[in-house]
């Protein structure tokens, strides 16, 4: 019986070393686009900068499976403004992986991509798009090192836009 | 193992093969805020109106021509806005003056306007503003284009009237 227990305790623990991913947002968590002019266009922080990238870290264990993806919920406000309106552009994929997703993507398997499964800029909707999917694309076999993303936001304003304060919220979704 | 224990043992397993099978998911979010300028803007396509040699007892009508002044509203705010009409003073040549009760305005609105016109076709001027036009409620926010309405103004010059240049200013008001 003791040794049952023990084979089931190590089962056990597999399965929660298993389930440990981790994601978080290091830098620049908080956009504000300002006051902006209906049919207005900025880039976070008004101009295209690096700096101003929301950084977004995560680790996933080694052979299985993974999805990375994004959605926003809708805008909340004085009147309605549409998701799409905002869109986001990956400026660095890359981290502790001797070779970073986006990298080897773009560049060992050529410059086309799947826009619906890999998207380095896409406008945002409330259903979640797919910035990484592994089962397409590859995961490491050995390395559950962290994957590291950048990310710059962009938005356009309707030339009809109702005057007031607008938010929303941008959700990184990590599932394995 | 007797059957109580083979049980467990099923009910165990089934519970780690589901636990094997069920997707983990890790989410993070970025807070975005953002604020739309306030548009509220009235314009007119000409500043002056000529009556031009006028003799005493004369009566000229839709000035300055049969169209009328376009006065262009602008507004994001989503709010009931509303135009208003006066003259900061009677016209006046020094101490002669032609009394509002002779200086007369109308108008009409554009086609596509949506709300109350409150003219009432030949209005005497007065030194407080009167409504003249009441927004419909689409065009609480009518940006780019806003909405047009159009003046004109006519004139009876008393018989007793001394002669003279006579000047007043006409003043469009817009309001929430």
């Amino acid at each position: 019986m003791m040794k049952k227990l023990v084979f089931f305790t190590l089962i056990l623990s597999s399965q929660i070393a298993f389930s440990a991913i981790s994601l978080t947002i290091s830098e620049n968590g908080f956009i504000d686009f300002g006051s902006m002019d209906p049919g207005g266009s900025e880039y976070t922080g008004g101009v295209y900068d690096y700096k101003k990238s929301t950084t977004v870290t995560f680790s996933v264990t080694a052979g299985t499976p993974f999805t990375f993806g994004v959605k926003a919920n809708e805008f909340m406000g004085p009147a309605s403004l549409p998701l799409e309106s905002m869109s986001w552009q990956l400026t660095y994929a890359g981290g502790n992986m001797s070779v970073s997703p986006w990298y080897r993507h773009l560049y060992q398997e050529g410059v086309s991509y799947e826009p619906n499964i890999v998207k380095p800029t896409g406008y945002f909707s409330s259903n979640e798009q797919y910035i990484y999917d592994s089962s397409v694309h590859g995961f490491p076999a050995t390395d559950s090192g962290a994957y590291q993303y950048q990310f710059l936001w962009h938005i356009n304003i309707p030339n009809n836009q109702q005057a007031g304060n607008y938010m929303t919220t941008i959700m990184f979704t990590l599932t394995q | 193992m007797n059957s109580k224990q083979l049980w467990i043992v099923t009910l165990l397993g089934l519970f780690l093969v589901g636990m094997a099978s069920a997707a983990t998911q890790q989410q993070s979010y970025v807070q975005v805020m953002l604020s739309v300028k306030s548009t509220f803007e009235l314009s007119v396509d000409r500043n002056i109106v000529d009556f031009k040699s006028m003799n005493p007892g004369e009566v000229k009508m839709d000035m300055p021509d049969n169209e009328g002044i376009k006065v262009n509203v602008k507004s994001n705010n989503g709010r009931p806005w509303y135009l208003k009409i006066s003259d900061q003073f009677e016209l006046s040549n020094g101490e002669d003056v032609i009394p509002n009760n002779d200086f007369l305005w109308s108008g009409y609105a554009s086609k596509a306007a949506t709300g109350v016109w409150h003219g009432k076709g030949d209005d005497s001027f007065s030194l407080t503003p009167a409504l003249a036009y009441a927004a419909g409620v689409n065009e609480y926010n009518n940006i780019p284009n806003g909405t047009d309405t159009y003046f004109k103004f006519g004139v009876k010059v008393p018989v007793k009237q001394n002669s003279g240049i006579y000047r007043s200013i006409i003043a469009f008001t817009l309001t929430e």
